[in-house]
């Protein structure tokens, strides 16, 4: 029924959607149209701000604790503990890693898209500058490693090595240490002799690992780094490895 | 068609609480169920006379009021009135399933309308809504009065109307019609609505 044009229908019609006498197939079609026609949605509110206080005299009656109980177990899960995700703001000079995305899967192949990523987006926040002499440091990045579950596959941390001889690790959030207990990261050159990196502190958005020296050597041939969980001021020996993962070089 | 909805401070505390709900806040979810529950639950008590069914309904609304807290606009309507329309539709929807032999008339319906009872004072949110629309209510006839009432107290239809009121169907209906309309211009009249 084409109510264009019929001022008395729609408006009769919005008054017995709020009042209820309109049903079945007729009160379905009336909210379609509600959908899109403005006005006729608007004609359906004013009838029901009309009518609404013919209930205002009804006794308020406290519903039992059993109909919250069930309310609340209908809503998603978490929904007050995970907000929809916030943008952080970006800081003065965004580090080229906060850039990248990285938490997806963890295999050799994502860490070679994940450093061919950092580079280009290095590369992106620090255009050569056309004709001028000023010469533009090189990526920072030399490798990257993801570091995953080997059972899971799940990704534990992501771990850059930069060209200054630093480490920087981002560990996953969902990696549970318990108390008294650190992260340590480690090397490999051969796949069985694992140097100890350092420690990290589990909740660090990222870190920097300043390398000791020592340990330079062992960094410059790593082909692989590993993360594992350990008591409190870290382990010579790894005690539980969380997951381990392939360096991949960038191009020079 | 503008609605002054601005001046209640409730309303203001209610649509705040809306779009705290629609960030999905729980805490201001928890206190707009406080805030409002009790009068749903007893308006869907009222239409539904079930307190089984009553009590899903209101379940069934407070979820959907929680998935649709975004869509709420306050330029539209007062959000008590947006959330008595939520519960309302459920319960007619409630009500296909009734079976029409066994609708009671509400016998001291028209007394409420037409009393001037004096209200509790937990009620003086709305009384000047209220009281507008009772006068109002007064100016119609009988039969115009009590079909509008029973339609909305009791989620009748037109042919459970006619054969509760014991009249033929075109008979209701013109009670309606004739009912709503001159309902809207005495509000419209009086400087409510």
């Amino acid at each position: 029924m084409n109510t264009r044009g019929n001022d008395g229908l729609r408006e009769l019609l919005a008054a017995e959607y709020a009042l209820g006498t309109l049903r079945g197939a007729a009160r379905r079609r009336f909210e379609t149209w509600l959908v899109d026609d403005a006005d006729l949605a608007v004609r359906a509110a004013a009838w029901q701000e009309r009518l609404s206080p013919l209930m205002h005299d009804v006794p308020s009656r406290r519903p039992p604790q059993r109909v919250w109980d069930a309310i609340e177990a209908r809503l998603p899960g978490d929904a007050g503990a995970r907000v929809r995700p916030v943008v952080a703001p970006a800081p003065s000079s965004p580090s080229w890693w906060d850039r990248v995305a990285l938490w997806r899967g963890a295999s050799a192949a994502f860490a070679a898209i994940a450093l061919f990523a950092i580079v280009t987006a290095w590369k992106a926040q620090h255009p050569a500058a056309p004709a001028a002499p000023v010469a533009v440091a090189p990526s920072p990045a030399i490798a990257v490693a993801s570091i995953a579950d080997p059972k899971s596959g799940k990704l534990v941390a992501t771990v850059l090595q930069t060209r200054g001889g630093s480490l920087v690790v981002k560990v996953a959030d969902d990696v549970d240490v318990p108390a008294h207990h650190t992260l340590q990261l480690w090397s490999t050159a051969d796949g069985k002799t694992l140097v100890s990196m350092g420690l990290v502190a589990s909740n660090a958005r990222q870190q920097a690992i300043e390398v000791r020296p020592g340990e330079q050597a062992a960094l410059a041939s790593a082909v692989a780094f590993g993360l594992s969980l350990e008591p409190a001021g870290g382990s010579p020996q790894p005690t539980k490895v969380l997951g381990l993962g392939h360096s991949v070089h960038a191009p020079t | 068609m503008a609605l002054d909805l601005s001046t209640r401070p409730d309303a203001d505390r209610l649509a705040h609480l809306l779009a705290e709900v629609s960030r999905g806040d729980r805490a201001a979810f928890r206190s707009l169920y406080d805030a409002t529950s009790p009068k749903l639950f007893a308006i869907v008590l009222r239409m539904l006379r079930d307190e089984g069914r009553a009590e899903d309904v209101l379940q069934d609304s407070f979820v959907s009021v929680w998935k649709n807290a975004g869509t709420y606009d306050v330029r539209r309507a007062a959000p008590m009135t947006w959330m008595i329309t939520i519960v309302r539709n459920r319960a007619l929807d409630e009500l296909r399933r009734h079976d029409a032999s066994t609708i009671e008339l509400d016998e001291d319906l028209e007394a409420t309308l037409v009393s001037d009872a004096v209200q509790p004072v937990d009620a003086v949110v709305g009384l000047v809504d209220a009281v507008a629309l009772k006068r109002c209510l007064n100016q119609l006839e009988g039969g115009q009065r009590q079909a509008i009432a029973f339609a909305y107290f009791q989620g009748l239809t037109h042919s459970e109307l006619a054969a509760t009121m014991r009249v033929p169907m075109g008979t209701v209906k013109t009670w309606i019609r004739r009912g709503v309309d001159k309902l809207r211009l005495c509000l419209e009249g009086s400087g409510s609505r």
